[in-house]
C-alpha cells in the first residue's frame, strides 16, 4: 500500500471466524431447501400416488428456501448486502433476458421448457453473480 | 479512498478479524476496505476510527480527483 501514509506489512490471517462459518451453513441449507423443492416438484408430476405429499414437500422446501435466504441477507454487513444486491439485480436481468429470448424462440417452433427452469436460472444466475461480485472486492 | 487501517491495526496489533469483530462486520470487508476496493459508509467509517480512539479524517483520506471504489449505496 503506497501512500501519503506510509507502507506496514500485517500478515492477512486466513477467512475464520464463527460469523463466516454460521453464513456459509446458512447458504448451504439454502441450497439444499431449494434443491428439495425442485425434486419434489419434478416427482410430482411422474409418481401421481404422491401427488399431493410431494407437492406439499417442495412448497415446504421453497417456504425453508426463502427463510434461508432472509437469514443470510440478515446476517450479512455492508459490503455483502451491495454484493447481494447485485448478485440479485445480475439474476433478476439474466432471467428477463432469458426468458424472453425462450419466449421469442418458442414462437418459432422451439421445444418448449418447463417453467420449473425458471427459479432455477435464477439461483444459478445469482450464485455466479455473488461469486463475481465476490470477486471484484477482494 | 487512502486509509491508514493497516498501520493503525500494526500499532494495535489486531487481526483483521480482530478489527471486524470490533466494529461488527465480516474480515472480508476489512479486507476490502484496506485493499481500496471498497469504501465504507459514514456510521461503519466513525466505528472504525472510533475502535482506534481517532477521528475519521485520520483513518481514512478522500482525494477530490480519485476514482471512487465501490461504495454502498444503501446507506
Amino acid at each position: 500500500m503506497e501512500s501519503v501514509f506510509g507502507e506496514v506489512n500485517v500478515p492477512q490471517q486466513p477467512f475464520q471466524n464463527e460469523l463466516a462459518d454460521s453464513r456459509r451453513i446458512t447458504l448451504l441449507l439454502f441450497y439444499l431447501a431449494a434443491l428439495l423443492s425442485v425434486i419434489a416438484i419434478s416427482l410430482a408430476g411422474r409418481i401421481l400416488p404422491f401427488r399431493t405429499p410431494l407437492l406439499a414437500l417442495s412448497v415446504a422446501g421453497a417456504g425453508a428456501a426463502i427463510l434461508f435466504l432472509l437469514r443470510l441477507l440478515r446476517s450479512n454487513d455492508e459490503r455483502e448486502r451491495q454484493i447481494n444486491y447485485s448478485a440479485l439485480t445480475f439474476a433478476f436481468t439474466g432471467t428477463l433476458i432469458f426468458s424472453l429470448a425462450i419466449g421469442f424462440l418458442q414462437g418459432l417452433g422451439f421445444h418448449p421448457m418447463s417453467w420449473l427452469g425458471i427459479p432455477a436460472l435464477m439461483i444459478i444466475l445469482w450464485s455466479i453473480g455473488l461469486i463475481l461480485y465476490s470477486w471484484r472486492y477482494r | 479512498m487512502k486509509t491508514r487501517l493497516r498501520i493503525l491495526r500494526a500499532e494495535k496489533e489486531w487481526s483483521q478479524a480482530e478489527l471486524a469483530a470490533h466494529v461488527g462486520v465480516a474480515r472480508g470487508t476489512i479486507n476490502a476496505i484496506e485493499n481500496g476496493k471498497y469504501d465504507p459508509s459514514l456510521p461503519l467509517a466513525f466505528k472504525i476510527a472510533r475502535a482506534f480512539g481517532k477521528s475519521v479524517e485520520e483513518v481514512f483520506l478522500y482525494q477530490e480527483n480519485e476514482q471512487p471504489a465501490t461504495t454502498n449505496s444503501a446507506v
